[in-house]
């Protein structure tokens, strides 16, 4: 079963894509922050890792490159609601960072499976 | 001295004279006394015939030295005696006899009668020879006299003498003294005088009346002198007042603000009623000077035009701010300060000014007033312009804040919609088809998606990073939008594109600015989403002058592409069309819009260094353009060569536009091109204009839409005036007059607003006919 690395610290939404992904027959491994995200993937690395880029403790894009330190060949989706760092768009920079795939938030249970085919295709 | 002389010796021959005389006389008497004593004593002797007796008689009378002769002579006449002293014998005369005495041949002679008894018995003659004795003393007599004139004489200069001493010396002292003071005009000099007597007395009331004189003089030197000094500062006074005179005239000629003043013929009393004083101003005011700045406001060309005008004929009684000013003028006790004033000249431009006037009050009458006008026309345009400027400006903060707060809020936002869109699926997929709840759920999800891409709305336009800039050729890209629009807009509305395919390319995004094009599409559905409609695009290239350049305060001069977005809507009234690039200014129904479609493309807009303009006409439809600049090094490979500008040649057009910018801008437009412009912004103003003189206008150029007469309405009206009159209706939206209408009233073109030099100057080449001058 296709494992998948879930890191938002929106507890909601979280729960609610987990549910999601759970349901596409996926396995969810959750994180609430970069922190603990790095955590669980050194000690179990997923098939993919879907992460949210703005969170507390440990953001995003520091996230994806310590899971790339890890990793280099790691599969990250990285999905925003917006928002940006300084004049950059937080999803740019994390495709800079590594990222296969970026998606904005909020977005439909078709996007954002499509786009872990997608991730995991290439 | 000669004249006593003179006296004296004329004394003396008369006294000569007399004496000769009267000794002649005395010598006569005596003789004849003499003759008759011998008379007497020969009485005897005669009647004795005695002849010696008488001969003896006759020589006693040799004692007389004088007697010369005596003889007697009888009646017969016969001498009887005579005597002769020198012996020679006496010659006797005829008339001897006569008894009488009388000189003869310078002797006397005296014959008496000898008379006895009665009886004449002869006559005695004595012959004196007196003319020896008078010559004697004669000779005597004038020795006398000579001595007695000479003595006389002598005595005479001996006393002038003293007395020249005694009574010339000082006089004559005294006229030299009055000489030398007359010629050397010297009061002071005095005449000597030691002398206690009259002429003493006389020199002294001499040197009093010089005293008094000199006094006199003194004093009259005195009052020249403050005379002269007096004359001295009332010429430099004069001079003093010829050059400020001189000054004051050059300070107001010179000066380039307007002054003049303002004369009554009667002082106006300051204590009559406010409306009296008001009809007083208008009877008797008039304008007494002003220099040639103010004749200009007045449309006359120079001071002399001006000059003598009437107060009544400078501001019209009957208008209530021509009263207003007055009345302020009379409150504020005849001072007004910084007033503004409003004119529109002759051409119908508007012009500014800012007036002081300040009246001058004697004795409780204002006389006269000095009036100064500041043209603040410029002033008050790039006041405009700068509250435009400062409108844009707050409207950019605006936007930035709101794009901060934006990025701020979407990040969590997202999230919160992610978690209902996610479940809302969710739960969807665990209903059944028929579950009534689904339908539920469907409009959850619309919820949820309207609200997405509201947050995408706020992100795009918080987006204010620097998007990568490359070469972008538009018409594509707008076609591409379109294509999407067409796909979307309901059929009732009709898309009519015009895209030059040569159109340059510009230095931008091509997302922004396709989203650009179906923002201005979306919202003219929206307009016309109730009856349907025309959508037109046209894209073109535009050269921007500095004269177009005006009208927009982001537009330069240079090549632009021009997309324009036109609707034939339910339009934007004129309250909403100043708001409507304000985020969040929407006019549609709650929910129906996000209030940031016009936003993000004035965002876009701005940051590609362009310009966006908007005319709109209620229940007509609107217009938008967009202006970009041309890329560049684009626009330097571009070959082709802006169209040649049609020039006119000095024709005249009536141009009307009832907003004062756009009619300031046509007419300078227009006079660049080489035509005579007479502007208006009232409609009714330009009929009454175009009445008066309907043969001077060789073409007319009229906006569309004004107050109390439309473009069309003033056309018709001026048409029939004048059948073959060209004219050009000038539309700034496409669709409010169709050309059909157009040309069934007789309107040569049809132009769309806004427009350059080069688009104007072929309309208006195209109305007159190839052969110029009102073909």
């Amino acid at each position: 079963m296709t494992t998948i690395l879930l890191v938002d610290d929106d507890d909601q939404f979280r729960s609610m894509l987990a549910e999601v992904l759970r349901r596409a027959g996926y396995e969810v491994q959750p994180a609430c922050n970069g922190s603990e995200a790095t955590v669980i993937y050194r000690n179990h690395q997923t098939d993919l890792v879907i992460t949210d880029l703005i969170m507390p403790e440990k953001e995003g894009l520091e996230t994806i490159r310590e899971i790339r330190h890890i990793n280099p060949a790691v599969r990250i989706i990285a999905m925003s609601g917006g928002g940006r760092n300084g004049f950059e768009d937080y999803l740019k920079v994390a495709k800079v960072f590594g990222a296969r795939l970026v998606i904005d938030k909020p977005f439909s249970h078709a996007e954002i499976l499509g786009a872990i085919r997608k991730a995991l295709a290439a | 001295m000669a004249t006593s002389g003179v006296a004296l010796l004329l004394a003396c021959a008369a006294f000569v004279a007399y004496d000769q005389v009267s000794t002649r006389r005395w010598l006569a008497s005596d003789l004849t006394s003499q003759a008759r004593m011998v008379a007497t004593s020969v009485e005897a002797s005669i009647a004795f015939n005695d002849r010696d007796s008488a001969r003896d008689i006759l020589s006693s009378l040799h004692i007389d030295q004088d007697i010369a002769q005596a003889y007697i002579c009888m009646q017969t006449g016969e001498r009887f005696a005579e005597y002769s002293r020198s012996g020679e014998v006496y010659q006797q005369a005829e008339d001897e006899q006569l008894i009488e005495t009388r000189f003869v041949n310078g002797n006397l002679r005296a014959t008496q009668p000898v008379i006895l008894d009665g009886e004449m018995l002869g006559t005695v003659s004595l012959v004196s020879s007196v003319e020896a004795h008078l010559a004697t003393r004669l000779r005597k007599q004038i020795i006398t006299v000579i001595v007695v004139v000479l003595g006389s004489l002598l005595v005479a200069f001996l006393i002038s003498a003293r007395l020249q001493r005694v009574i010339s010396g000082p006089i004559l002292h005294l006229a030299d003294t009055a000489r030398a003071v007359s010629t050397q005009k010297d009061f002071s000099i005095r005449a000597a005088s030691q002398r206690r007597d009259e002429t003493g007395t006389l020199i002294d009331g001499f040197n009093e009346m010089l005293e008094q004189i000199q006094a006199r003089d003194q004093q009259l030197q005195q009052r020249n002198n403050s005379l002269q000094s007096e004359i001295e500062k009332r010429r430099s006074i004069e001079r003093a007042l010829r050059e400020s005179e001189e000054r004051y005239r050059a300070l107001i000629a010179e000066s380039s603000e307007a002054i003049w003043r303002l004369e009554l013929e009667h002082p106006l009393a300051t204590t009559i009623p406010e409306e009296e004083q008001i009809t007083h101003f208008f009877q008797h005011g008039y304008l007494a000077e002003c220099n040639d700045v103010m004749a200009r406001i007045y449309d006359r060309d120079c001071a002399d035009e001006m000059v003598g005008t009437r107060l009544a004929a400078m501001m019209v009684p009957s208008e209530e701010h021509s009263l207003e000013s007055l009345r302020a003028f009379i409150r504020s006790e005849y001072r007004l300060i910084d007033k503004e004033m409003h004119r529109t000249d002759q051409d119908g431009n508007d012009r500014y000014f800012l007036y002081n006037l300040s009246g001058i009050v004697e004795n409780n009458h204002l006389v006269r007033a000095w009036g100064i006008h500041r043209e603040i026309t410029e002033r008050k345009q790039a006041g405009a312009m700068q509250a435009k400027l400062e409108a844009q400006l707050r409207q950019a903060q605006k936007m930035e804040a709101i794009g901060t707060l934006a990025g701020g809020i979407a990040h969590d936002f997202n999230n919160i919609l992610g978690a209902i869109i996610g479940y809302t699926e969710l739960a969807a997929l665990d209903l059944a088809e028929e579950a009534p709840s689904r339908a539920n759920l469907a409009e959850v999800l619309k919820a949820g998606n309207r609200a997405k891409a509201l947050v995408r709305q706020i992100l795009s336009f918080s987006r204010q990073e620097e998007h990568e800039r490359k070469p972008v050729q538009l018409q594509p890209v707008i076609e591409e939008a379109l294509k999407l629009l067409r796909a979307t807009l309901p059929s009732t509305i009709e898309i009519r594109a015009t895209l030059d395919p040569r159109s340059s390319t510009i230095l931008g995004d091509p997302t922004q600015i396709h989203q650009v094009m179906m923002n201005l599409g979306t919202n003219a559905s929206h307009a016309m989403s109730e009856h349907g409609g025309t959508l037109e695009v046209k894209l073109t290239s535009i050269d921007v002058d500095s004269i177009f350049a005006q009208t927009h305060a982001d537009l330069e001069p240079g090549r632009y592409l021009r997309l324009m977005v036109s609707d034939t809507g339910c339009g934007i009234d004129n309250s909403a069309l100043d708001r409507i690039f304000e985020p969040f200014f929407t006019t549609k129904a709650p929910g129906a819009g996000t209030g940031l479609g016009l936003a993000v493309v004035h965002g876009v807009v701005k940051r590609h260094q362009g310009a966006i303009s908007v005319y709109s006409e209620q229940g007509k439809g609107t217009t938008f353009n967009v202006y970009l600049p041309v890329h560049k090094v684009e626009d330097q490979q571009v070959v082709d060569e802006p169209k040649a500008i049609v020039i006119g040649n000095g024709e005249r057009i009536l141009f009307v536009d009832d907003e004062a910018p756009l009619a300031a801008l046509g007419k300078s437009m227009l006079e660049r091109l080489g035509y005579r412009v007479t502007a208006h912004t009232d409609s009714l103003q330009a009929l009454n204009t175009f009445s008066a003189h309907a043969n001077e206008f060789d073409l007319v150029i009229t906006d569309q839409t004004m107050p109390s007469l439309s473009g069309a309405e003033l056309a018709k009206l001026m048409l029939k005036i004048r059948p073959d009159l060209p004219v050009i209706l000038a539309t700034g939206y496409s669709t409010t007059i169709n050309p059909e209408k157009a040309k069934s009233i007789g309107i040569r073109e049809l132009l769309l607003k806004p427009n350059t030099t080069q688009t104007l100057g072929e309309a208006i080449r195209r109305a007159l006919g190839p052969n110029g001058k009102n073909n």
